[in-house]
């Protein structure tokens, strides 16, 4: 008697050990159930739920709970739309615009707390959520300062410069927390300045350790470059948020274009590690493999799109896969273990390639690159797709994202020494296309017209893919068809990524349009239990 | 469905401008500038570029000491020291022209960094001869245009780089937007749907998605269709520009181009 009461004594004072830590760092990893701890809602990048309570016999019954709108933000339009994924941890919501962060109750909808970050002179164009450690919340402000917060009043704990806004730096993405370590991104392509990825310490802010996305002098990848003025102004940023193997551990992070954007000739090469899906130490920053999607872009095509994991059968056999919809038109399936090449697929009409190398890698035509007299291409500089989150459900077998067969004409400007984006493109057309690609062969399943691309995507074990079209409606799709199954009208156009997590037995799923978040269940009479 | 509603368009387009409010078309200039620059080109040129963008000595536009300069405070003590040891003599400037110097460079940064302020030019490259025969033979332009009739005068209604665009598709978009430009809309696409009951609506298409048509009747009214059981015909003026999008070459193009702009 006496034992099991010492030893329930000693589970207790751990457990309230534990409930003092909102959100212990090994809790991130699992696929989200009663949270969504992370960007990408776990470590691989599929948001795919385990949820079943909605499911397509009962997502007609779907109703508003309660919409939270924001307001004073000092951010309007485009800029302040809610493009952030939102947190949810132990029933609260935790999301940003730029300069704002927002904890919600994600039952009722009420606001917590607001914390503003003072405006400041650099780009304001969305800021993609905060991550969490612990007590604390992460943010990076437009003009580059990391922010830590306390979690529970918004009340600021420290912040350290990650980047310099004087060199034409913003950003914009939301943090990853892998173990200990807080790997930041930074964006900023109108100036020629070099990207890179950091980790730093979540309880300090300190740097632990700093990968370039350009080689220095004398480095491997150096010789992709024709000399150090044009690597040493590479571009290459790191604006959204990669994806971890714990077991591998490995952080996968797709990088950005290379600068001057539009001008070929001041670069010529293959400009490593631009336009690279790698993979990175999460403790050294060393690297353990790349893959090039885009060598020597001339069209503003990063490869920052979420390399997806998943374990899944190729030519027979389960292997460690990993899957980019890539902005430049391109689906490809590596492994992630080796970075073995195993497919490219294109996923609209491209116009741009000499066909494949033989790592699968498109070989950009030169007549394709932009030019004083215009040069059509497809896609436009915004991409067959963005920065919109895509799906990978296990149950169908297949990858899902929202894509866009557009054309603009690309224009080179520059007169002598070319620099920032050195060039532009006018866009001929818009379009959205949600495609499911069959990652086995590449072949597009099925295809859902949308109108326009604006919004992520979630995929849920209900037997259920959420979209956005762009007149403003959310949309529920089964997953094998790309039949709808219920839509309803919110008025605005999604602008996030869907997350769906279940609390007191009742799932939510969460949506962002512009400047509302809105949340639905199944009516309370209809929830819960089996 | 391949048709692409215009409002959708320019709702996206209208707001991204906004964001980029901060870039935009170039504000007047700041007379500093040209002042500067008078300055600039024949003392600092030799070594910097008369463009500042580096010779024997470095690219001042992506210069941190230029780019953390406010009025000249940074900027002017290299100006008045020189950096010796590196071969740049000191230059004995006065305030305003330290002044007028920062707000030159300053003016380079900009230029360099605001894509919206490029000038595109250089487009007239193409064979108007070749741009007619396209014009009246694989084009199909003269299905629906006359260089007499709607298309006379086009080259003196549209910058080159605004006919390039329009030739293909003819409608405004985000580029308008961003460098303050009118841009004509197309003529509406008209649509009939069929309802379940077997009659027909008519009318200019509005809008289009997957769950509603709305258009506008002849008498001028707007009609709001649920599309669930309807079947529905587009007839879009768009849909030869459409197709051209995808199968023109630039060569084609560029001609194309070449014999519009004789329409003037």
């Amino acid at each position: 008697m006496r034992l099991t009461s010492a030893i329930g004594a000693i589970l207790s004072f751990a457990l309230w050990f534990c409930a003092g830590q909102q959100l212990p760092s090994n809790q991130i990893g699992q696929p989200p159930v009663t949270m969504w701890p992370t960007y990408n809602g776990d470590y691989s990048g599929r948001r795919f739920s385990p949820l079943k309570e909605i499911n397509a016999s009962n997502v007609a019954s779907l109703e508003k709970v309660w919409t939270y709108r924001t307001s004073n933000s000092g951010v309007n339009g485009f800029a302040g739309w809610i493009k952030s994924t939102p947190l949810e941890v132990n029933g609260t919501l935790y999301f940003s615009i730029p300069d704002n962060v927002w904890a919600i109750d994600a039952r009722t909808g009420r606001e917590l707390w607001h914390y503003k970050y003072p405006p400041s002179k650099a780009i304001h164009i969305g800021s993609r959520g905060v991550a969490m450690w612990g007590d604390w919340l992460y943010f990076e402000s437009p003009d580059c300062n990391l922010i830590s917060l306390n979690a529970k009043d918004g009340s600021v704990r420290w912040q350290k410069p990650i980047a310099d806004p004087k060199l034409e730096y913003f950003c914009t993405m939301s943090p990853l927390v892998v173990k200990n370590h807080l790997i930041v991104g930074v964006g900023g392509d109108s100036l020629d300045n070099p990207g890179y990825l950091e980790s730093r310490d979540p309880e300090t802010g300190d740097a632990q350790w700093h990968w370039n996305v350009e080689p220095k002098p004398g480095e491997p990848g150096s010789e992709t470059w024709p000399d150090i003025e044009s690597m040493s102004h590479g571009g290459g940023m790191t604006w959204m948020t990669g994806t971890y193997d714990p077991e591998l551990n490995l952080i996968y992070w797709g990088t950005g274009n290379p600068n001057p954007v539009h001008a070929s000739a001041a670069r010529k090469g293959d400009n490593l590690w631009t336009c690279s899906i790698v993979a990175l130490s999460p403790d050294t920053g060393k690297m353990a493999w790349y893959y090039q999607v885009s060598p020597h872009d001339t069209h503003d095509w990063d490869a920052v799109q979420t390399p997806v994991l998943f374990d899944a059968p190729f030519k027979g056999k389960t292997r460690k896969l990993l899957a980019q919809g890539s902005r430049n038109g391109y689906f490809f399936l590596l492994d992630r273990a080796t970075g073995e090449h195993l497919l490219t697929a294109p996923f609209i009409d491209t116009n741009w390639t000499l066909g494949l190398n033989s790592k699968g890698q498109p070989i950009p035509n030169p007549k394709k690159e932009p030019s004083r007299d215009g040069t059509l291409v497809a896609p436009s500089s915004n991409g067959a797709t963005n920065w919109f989150a895509p799906t990978f459900d296990p149950e169908s077998g297949l990858f899902y994202l929202n894509a866009s067969q557009n054309w603009s004409i690309f224009y080179l400007t520059a007169e002598g020494k070319a620099e920032g984006f050195a060039g532009r493109d006018d866009f001929l057309n818009f379009s959205g296309t949600l495609e499911a690609i069959d990652y086995q062969t590449g072949e597009i399943r099925w295809k859902h017209d949308i109108g326009g691309m604006g919004s992520g995507l979630l995929s849920t074990a209900g037997g259920l893919l959420f979209d956005g079209d762009s007149s403003g409606n959310l949309i529920g799709i089964d997953p094998k068809t790309g039949k709808t199954v219920w839509h309803t009208s919110i008025g605005q156009n999604l602008t996030n990524g869907p997350i769906t997590f279940e609390l007191d037995g009742r799932q939510y799923l969460v949506v962002g349009a512009t400047n509302a978040l809105i949340a639905f269940a199944l009516p309370q009479s209809k929830s819960g239990g089996d | 469905m391949r048709l692409t509603t215009f409002f959708p368009a320019a709702v996206a387009a209208v707001s991204v401008a906004t964001a980029f409010a901060q870039f935009g078309p170039t504000k007047p200039p700041d007379p500093r500038v040209e002042l500067g620059r008078k300055i600039f080109v024949p003392a600092c040129g030799f070594c910097h570029g008369p463009d500042a963008t580096g010779k024997s000595a470095p690219d001042l536009v992506r210069s941190s000491v230029v780019l953390h300069d406010e009025n000249g405070d940074q900027i002017g003590p290299v100006v008045l020291n020189g950096r010796p040891e590196r071969g740049m003599p000191a230059f004995n400037y006065t305030p305003e022209q330290i002044e007028e110097i920062a707000a030159f460079l300053h003016s380079r940064a900009e230029a360099a960094s605001n894509r919206f302020s490029y000038t595109i030019s250089g487009l007239l490259t193409g064979n108007a001869g070749a741009g007619k025969a396209f014009f009246f033979g694989e084009g199909k332009c003269s299905t629906c245009h006359s260089p007499t009739g709607d298309l006379e005068h086009i080259a003196a209604r549209y910058e080159p780089v605004d006919l390039q665009r329009r030739l293909i598709y003819p409608a405004p978009t985000f580029m308008d937007y961003m460098t303050g430009k009118k841009s004509k809309t197309p003529p509406p696409a008209k649509v009939t749907v069929t309802l379940p009951s077997g009659t027909s609506e008519t009318g200019n298409l509005e809008h289009i998605d997957e769950f509603k048509i709305v258009l506008k009747d002849a008498s001028g009214q707007h009609r709001v269709i649920p599309r669930e059981g309807t079947t529905v015909t587009i007839d879009d003026p768009l849909a030869a520009h459409q197709s051209l999008m995808a199968h023109i070459t630039d060569q084609q193009m560029h001609d194309t181009l070449a014999y519009l702009e004789t329409l003037k």
